[in-house]
């Protein structure tokens, strides 16, 4: 019941509350910053960023696919050579017990 | 925004997004629901910068110690048109409104701070008033579950 009342009057705590009143200067420094063509210059570095870190991630990805690739395939090259040799062993030492 | 220079700097970022958007506006809405709209866009916006760099404040923090010099504490808020007998408790409303989800705060704030009607929040989040009404009553609950935790928390 306490407790209770308790959240009603946090939750009514708002109530009868005024606006926030901006600083005197703020409507002014909107302005300047429009006439300076600031945000543009400020937005296109931001978008800038992104693009960068967007091809970052782009490059990066193609470097490990092309190394996870390498690497297979060596380990696909060393496994089929492992194999040609022991094929090759085999045949040798067979063809050998043929000739004794 | 719990923050008076986040509020400033986010004002300003508002009304150049205004009024360099202002031929793009097609009047299906009020021109204040347009601006409501990309005020929240804004907001929500803003908010997700600041957490992704308080994620990355955090995780910097655990590998170079001296980096985190940055402090990424939410610190108290007052707001500044809350009477002074009630500010004790907006403090931790706002606390709580901060664990809100995006739609829940946004609906939350609209409905509670703003004092807009629920036909107008609905046009500014592009969503039915019944959604609106669905999304203050969830808020609200969840509102009560956190302040309930708090209050057993703190055996007030």
């Amino acid at each position: 019941m306490k407790q209770e009342k308790w959240i009603d009057e946090i939750l009514e705590s708002t109530k009868g509350m005024h606006k926030a009143e901006p600083s005197p200067f703020l409507f002014e420094q909107a302005i300047a910053k429009v006439r300076s063509g600031n945000f543009k210059k400020e937005h296109s570095v931001h978008e800038n960023s992104t693009l960068r870190w967007f091809l970052a991630g782009f490059v990066s990805l193609i470097i490990m696919c092309n190394v996870l690739s390498l690497v297979k395939t060596n380990f696909v090259k060393e496994k089929n050579s492992d194999e040609k040799t022991a094929s090759a062993e085999k045949y040798f030492n067979n063809a050998t017990t043929y000739t004794y | 925004m719990q923050n008076k220079e986040d509020a400033e700097d986010l004002t300003q970022e508002v009304f150049i997004e205004v009024f360099h958007s202002l031929e793009k506006f097609k009047q299906e809405s009020s021109l204040s629901t347009w601006i409501y709209r990309i005020t929240v866009n804004k907001s929500l916006d803003f908010l997700r910068k600041k957490n992704r760099k308080k994620r990355f404040g955090f995780m910097t923090s655990l590998f170079h110690k001296e980096t985190s010099e940055v402090n990424f504490d939410k610190g108290h808020f007052d707001h500044p048109g809350i009477l002074l007998e009630k500010k004790e408790n907006a403090r931790i409303l706002f606390e709580a409104i901060d664990l809100l989800s995006e739609n829940q705060k946004t609906a939350f704030i609209l409905f509670h701070v703003e004092e807009l009607s629920q036909k107008e929040i609905a046009a500014i989040m592009n969503l039915s008033p019944k959604a609106i009404e669905s999304l203050i009553q969830r808020a609200k609950t969840t509102l009560r579950e956190k302040l309930g935790d708090l209050y057993k928390k703190r055996g007030i």
